[in-house]
């Protein structure tokens, strides 16, 4: 059996793993859809221009020189008109000696320098295309705004940086697809939890309504004065019965308050004595045998402890150490609360210490290992009121340490911060 | 209101079996006048025509929450109120409603429980009820309604208003340990820092009504936890 701590440590690596992958595919993805693209669209430097399917290399094969006038066939003529594209052929002297559809912004001769200019960048914004001709320089143009034609150089140590580029790119989307798929996993959890939540109080509320109803029965059944004491006492024991689910509900309600702690601990200094007091005296008042004393030893400043937390919260955990002493010492044991301060030690505030104590026969072992284990978010089968204390300390900052008193019974003490 | 029991009492609860029994022991207790309801819009029309004393009302209603309901009816009406919760939870949201309820008990309860908050507070709303207006401690005779202490040989002592404060509210849970800090409640209206002058006010009373004010035998020390008013039969 995993608790949810280790179910969620699980989903969490989970989406870590899941995330990288995909990051990682990701960036490969794109890397190749990107590349495969500029490979397709044309060269960054030189040749075709792109889109277009005019081999350029094979016009210069195609030019030639007949009966003293430079011809192309009529399919090449055809191709690049229907591209709107124009060409011409310069000789070495700089002059065009052959034209076809020039623009009239077209120079007829060049100086080397003109060349060398267009070659790497624009004739005119036109975006030209050359190649050496046997008699020649074989230049393609196409209209003003068709290509982007830059020549691109750059030093090889960018070509290794781009590399640890790719790699910081990587980092970078895996963290993103960590942080979106941990938010979308948080906002499962907390559906969940708040489902659970809600399930656990609305089926501690439906449980409570015929609980009542059978208590007060019980109740009216165990002060009739008509009938005999031996069903009298049957029906009591109903009501104590009922009275011991009831408790079980409450526990199970904090213990769900706590475990998916939806609503935080209200945290508002709380005096401790007064819960002591009042835990006590209606201990006493109930405990119709007077088989469980209690008895009570404040410290000179126990009025003065104060801790951050819910009052409802400590008078329970409370409730439940000195209702366990009683539960499982039936024949009687006498419970003793006491509440002061740990000893000063070094390099730490002193804190406020309650113990409950019992000379009954004590836990056993089973039940003490039981509560000596870390606090995970399992449930126990049985004992959740003892558990509940450990909780309930926790969430207030402290901690619950039990253990078997001096005398063999149970002794519980409760560490909590001072406020 | 003299009479407790002739409180009209309205019981609103939605599980049948459970008004039933609600409206059942109130009955048998005495209280003549006990309706009931299942909803928040019978629980509007009784309260419209039949102008309850006192309303037991449960938080989740088929059509609507008695938190609502409360406050619908807190527009025109003072009439006290006593929840009855199935969920620990509702405790934290009734104190942050400001409804100004006159009680709350939470499911399961055992029928005293219920039936000595509602006498506190028709007690508290229209004064009535079965206060012991006197109190009898041995030989010793104290009349909280004068707040005259009538010693067995016939001198008669009068409390302060603390003293009386302190006696009356130990003699509402006779037999039980009230913590000190209930009784400063009690008499101050405050819980903390009262503890030395309540001190001195307990022995001045025993000196008013102990036979032998250092060893009491009707006002007991529960040490470390407050006071007792012993029982008539010594308890």
């Amino acid at each position: 059996m995993s608790g949810p701590v280790l179910a969620r440590a699980r989903e969490g690596l989970r989406i870590v793993v899941f995330s990288a992958l995909f990051a990682l595919l990701a960036l490969v993805a794109n890397t190749l859809v990107l590349g495969t693209f500029v490979i397709a669209a044309g060269s960054l430097h030189d040749g075709a221009p792109p889109f277009s399917s005019a081999d350029v290399d094979d016009l210069v094969g195609e030019l030639v020189l007949e009966d003293g006038a430079y011809r192309l066939p009529d399919a090449a003529i055809e191709g690049l008109r229907s591209r709107g594209q124009w060409a011409m052929l310069i000789d070495d002297g700089g002059e065009v000696v052959w034209g076809l559809d020039l623009p009239p912004d077209v120079p007829a001769s060049y100086t080397m320098a003109d060349v060398a200019s267009f070659t790497r960048w624009y004739l005119n914004d036109y975006p030209v295309v050359t190649r050496v001709h046997g008699d020649g320089l074989l230049v393609v143009g196409s209209p003003k705004g068709s290509a982007w034609k830059y020549s691109y150089s750059t030093d090889m140590s960018s070509v290794t940086l781009s590399l640890a580029l790719f790699v910081a790119l990587l980092l970078a989307n895996m963290v993103v697809a960590i942080m979106v798929a941990r938010a979308y996993a948080r906002r499962s959890w907390a559906e969940r939890d708040h489902a659970r939540r809600e399930w656990i109080a609305a089926v501690s509320h439906d449980v409570r309504t015929p609980l009542t109803v059978a208590m007060a029965e019980a109740d009216t059944l165990a002060r009739d004065e008509g009938l005999g004491l031996e069903q009298r006492r049957r029906a009591d024991h109903v009501v104590g019965k009922v009275s011991e689910v009831a408790a079980l509900v409450t526990d199970l309600n904090v213990a769900n308050r706590l475990s998916y702690a939806m609503e935080p601990v209200e945290a508002e200094p709380v005096a401790l004595a007064p819960i002591v007091r009042s835990v006590a005296a209606e201990a006493i008042n109930d405990d119709a045998g007077d088989a469980h004393p209690v008895e009570v030893e404040l410290a000179e400043d126990a009025e003065e402890l104060r801790v951050r937390g819910d009052a409802a919260l400590f008078r329970r955990m409370l409730a439940n150490l000195v209702r366990n002493s009683a539960r499982h010492n039936p024949d009687g044991c006498t419970v003793r609360i006491s509440l002061g301060r740990t000893p000063r030690r070094l390099f730490r505030k002193p804190r406020c210490l309650l113990v409950v104590e019992d000379d009954g026969r004590g836990l056993g072992a089973d039940m003490l290992q039981t509560l000596r284990r870390a606090p995970s978010g399992e449930l126990p089968e049985h004992g959740l009121g003892l558990v509940i204390v450990r909780r309930i300390a926790a969430a207030c900052g402290g901690t619950a340490r039990f253990s078997d008193a001096e005398g063999g019974g149970t002794r519980c003490e409760v560490e909590l911060p001072s406020a | 209101m003299r009479d407790a029991y002739a409180a009209r009492i309205l019981v609103v609860e939605d599980d049948s079996a459970l008004r039933e029994v609600i409206v059942g022991l109130l009955t048998r207790d005495g209280y003549r006048e006990v309706h009931g309801a299942g909803t928040v819009a019978d629980a509007l029309a009784a309260i419209a025509t039949w102008r309850p004393d006192v309303m037991l009302l449960d938080v989740m209603l088929p059509d609507g929450n008695g938190f609502d309901l409360l406050r619908t009816v807190r527009q025109t009406s003072q009439v006290p109120a006593i929840f009855l919760s199935a969920r620990d939870e509702d405790e934290a949201r009734l104190r942050g409603l400001g409804l100004g309820a006159d009680d709350y008990v939470t499911k399961p309860f055992l029928p005293r429980e219920l039936l000595l908050r509602l006498s506190a507070v028709l007690r508290r709303t229209y004064g009535a009820g079965d206060e012991p207006q006197v109190v009898h401690l041995g030989a010793t005779t104290v009349d909280l309604g004068s707040g005259e202490v009538g010693r067995s040989d016939g001198r008669v002592e009068p409390l302060t208003a603390k003293e009386h404060a302190i006696l009356e509210r130990l003699a509402r849970s006779r037999g039980a340990i009230v913590t000190t800090d209930e009784l400063a409640r009690a008499v101050w209206g405050d819980d903390f820092g009262y503890a030395n002058a309540l001190m001195v006010h307990v022995r001045r009373l025993r000196e008013k009504v102990e036979a032998d004010p250092s060893d009491p035998r009707w006002i007991l020390t529960a040490r470390g936890l407050g006071y007792r008013l012993a029982r008539g039969d010594g308890r």
